[in-house]
């Protein structure tokens, strides 16, 4: 106790050493997080082509987006599909394969890690290529169906699959979310399990009135997280089919970034990022009070 | 914990990996002999293949070993993202000095003021633009100066397989087939050969990205006597009776089957066709392809494209341009060096037709007896597709943007998105003069 006391007190009257040595840190937010953030706020009440000086226009890009610009309510449509496919199917497969990788099998580690991986390498541009590949008429996937006599299914080029086949390959790197879940599982009191054993409850039964209700915070955290990834969702998409077929997978990230690099209106594109900003924070907003509903709390 | 430990290292060791790969490599190369004495610098900007690049590197260092004191910067991609990077340096002003553009987007960087008028050097006598076509070069006159020099040109051609023909026992396609002879060659050409009851070559092949403009519907429309703008390229005119005949004669190729469907072409893999995968019989793509296609297809034949329904259309478009940034360092070093790249025999027998045949008509007629037979077959079929009495309609400022609207668009109406022709170009015709109000 002394020993912690003397510690801080040092750490008090040399606090300097502290700042001096967050002042990169500190300088790169400043300067390149919060400088460009307040910049964009500027810029999407005002006119810029990129060359010149930007001009205000006042609330004008805000009026053309909810009233003139079409492929922005296409592509907040198209969000809204794909946030409500990816955020499911990603949470419960981070769910299910938490659920039996949280037992002591030999090599557990690996399996882990095995599952982890596509979340370190799922979101880059080489992955998506080969995903890419891998669906097309020539791929392995159309392969196998036709060994089996199906398809040929265009997954990415038909305009009825090719979000949803994003959605499942988004999916696909659920390793974060399952590790996180899996902290949350081995927190779950053994005590519980023993409890209903003994009253002779079935294991579903136990999934449902104790994993879930104990997890329930951490079922919270990574739907919050999911969520605010899958608004911004822009590599894949941009990388395997940008936007087509016949504008089936035009999110709102490729809106925005086309608006920005195609027609060099970073007003206007700072506009659409500022309104994606609300879009999430509002989502999330909702999530969190429906929360009081649904999430425990031990304590 | 060893376990863990091992695990641990890998994960690094990829990560490491991923990080790695992250990083765009920076494709940035100096081409210096003589970096030690060098006193100027000029910065080349251009997007290619690898042939273009290697071409581009070897003209570069001839340049330099005739300018000891001269130390280029050669900075070249892919086409993705070039023009992202090339706004993105103009707009720092940190662009490139010499700069290969597009032949649709001059307009663009002449409105916000990024590029050089040429004619100061061309009266000093740095840039010769005798040799070159004036038609062309007036296309990108801009309040009577001009802005960019023609690297090469380039037409749209018709890509036959002799083996499919053969085997369907056609005739090759000759210089005086129309359209209706090309379609029925291409009902004849579509045929199930593995016997399986199913399609697997068709007669010819829709180009998913190029079903946009420039090409393919432009060259139906006006065969159809229309036009792309107005007259003081301010509004869209394709609007018309024409214009839906020539979506509608896009259309018609699926419809009678005579082309891969849809779902299936748009799969392919970016700068991979039909043709090249061996479904299609005949293709009409740009005469760059030549190069591309003379590998993937080996009984490659080439023709003039058919001839139009009402009337003959056919010219010869320029394939890349090249123009001086407002950030030139140097500026008349930098034209002497776009005059190199374009007027000089030598650099021109070391480029040869890596920018689409050269604009120099000297140089063009001297690199014929260097290229393959096939490439040279190409260039007849260029010749024989000049028309002398067509003038070409410019390019308005936004036509990029225009463009791969109009490319979306018109997937979208092949894949049925809209109800009809009509339809569709009422979309583009809304969006498109939006654009344009937008650069005046």
């Amino acid at each position: 106790m002394k020993a912690f006391r003397v510690k801080r007190r040092v750490f008090e009257e040399e606090g300097w050493r502290a700042y001096a040595l967050l002042l990169p840190w500190i300088a790169g937010v400043l300067l390149f997080t919060l400088w460009p953030m307040l910049q964009s706020l500027f810029l999407s009440f005002a006119d810029y082509r990129i060359y010149g000086k930007a001009s205000f226009v006042g609330l004008e890009n805000f009026r053309e987006m909810f009233f003139e610009d079409r492929m922005f309510k296409t592509s907040v449509f198209l969000t809204f599909k794909y946030v409500l496919l990816f955020v499911p199917i990603k949470l419960v497969a981070a769910l299910l394969v938490a659920q039996v990788l949280n037992r002591n099998i030999k090599g557990i580690s690996l399996y882990r890690t095995i599952y982890y991986l596509p979340s370190i390498v799922g979101s880059s541009v080489a992955m998506a290529v080969t995903w890419k590949m891998v669906l097309s008429r020539e791929g392995f996937v159309n392969a196998v169906l036709g060994y089996l006599h199906l398809g040929p299914i265009d997954f990415l080029s038909s305009p009825s699959y090719a979000l949803e086949t994003l959605a499942m390959m988004g999916a696909w790197q659920f390793g974060s979310s399952m590790v996180i879940f899996l902290a949350g599982l081995k927190q779950v009191p053994q005590e519980l399990y023993e409890a209903a054993e003994v009253d002779g409850t079935k294991k579903t039964r136990q999934f449902f009135s104790i994993t879930l209700p104990m997890i329930s915070s951490t079922i919270l955290f990574n739907l919050v997280m999911g969520l605010i990834n899958a608004f911004q969702v822009f590599t894949q998409i941009a990388v395997i089919t940008n936007g087509g077929p016949a504008d089936s997978t035009y999110v709102y990230m490729l809106h925005l970034y086309r608006t920005a690099f195609v027609s060099h209106r970073m007003g206007y594109s700072s506009a659409l990022a500022w309104v994606l900003t609300l879009i999430i924070l509002a989502s999330t907003g909702l999530v969190f009070l429906s929360s009081k509903r649904w999430v425990y709390y031990q304590e | 914990m060893k376990k863990k430990g091992v695990i641990l290292i890998l994960l690094v060791v990829m990560l490491g990996m991923l990080i790695g790969c992250g990083k765009k490599p920076v494709e940035s190369t100096s081409v210096s002999v003589a970096a030690r004495e060098a006193t100027k610098e000029v910065r080349f900007m251009w997007w290619g293949s690898d042939a273009r690049h290697a071409a581009t590197v070897e003209a570069m260092k001839l340049f330099e070993s005739r300018n000891p004191n001269v130390k280029l910067q050669a900075e070249y991609s892919g086409f993705s993202g070039y023009f992202d990077k090339l706004t993105t340096q103009l707009s720092a002003k940190t662009g490139p000095d010499l700069v290969q553009l597009s032949y649709t987007n001059v307009a663009d960087y002449v409105t916000f003021g990024q590029l050089l008028p040429l004619d100061p050097f061309i009266e000093k006598g740095i840039i010769s633009v005798d040799n070159l076509s004036e038609a062309t070069l007036d296309m990108y006159r801009f309040d009577g100066k001009l802005y960019a020099i023609p690297a090469g040109v380039s037409t749209t051609l018709l890509f036959y397989n002799k083996d499919m023909f053969d085997a369907a026992g056609v005739a090759y396609p000759n210089e005086s087939w129309t359209w209706n002879e090309y379609i029925e060659a291409a009902k004849k050409l579509t045929r199930d050969t593995n016997g399986d009851g199913k399609v697997d070559v068709w007669g010819t092949g829709e180009m998913a990205k190029v079903a946009g403009v420039d090409m393919s519907f432009k060259k139906y429309l006006y065969e159809r006597n229309g036009s792309l703008w107005t007259d003081d390229l301010s509004k869209v005119a394709f609007n018309s009776e024409a214009g839906v005949a020539a979506l509608e004669f896009i259309r018609s190729f699926q419809t009678m089957g005579i082309t891969p469907p849809i779902e299936m072409t748009a799969a392919n893999p970016d700068g991979v066709d039909d043709f090249q995968l061996g479904r299609v019989a005949m293709i009409i793509a740009s005469s760059p392809n030549t190069m591309m296609y003379q590998e993937a297809v080996p009984g490659l034949g080439i023709e003039r494209v058919p001839a139009g329904i009402e009337k003959d259309v056919f010219w010869v478009n320029p394939s890349m341009m090249y123009s001086i940034t407002k950030d030139a360092k140097d500026p008349e070093l930098t034209a002497s060096l776009l005059n190199f790249m374009v007027n000089d025999e030598e650099a021109g027998s070391i480029l040869k037709v890596v920018r689409g045949t050269p604009s120099n008509s000297v140089i063009r007629a001297n690199i014929g007896r260097s290229l393959s037979p096939t490439e040279q077959t190409m260039l007849a079929c260029i010749q024989k597709t000049t028309s002398t009495d067509f003038v070409n309609e410019p390019f308005p400022a936004g036509f990029m943007e225009i463009f791969t609207l109009m490319t979306r668009e018109i997937q979208n109406y092949l894949f049925g998105k809209y109800k009809s022709a009509q339809e569709t170009l009422s979309i583009l015709e809304a969006e498109s003069n939006k654009i344009l109000a937008r650069y005046i």
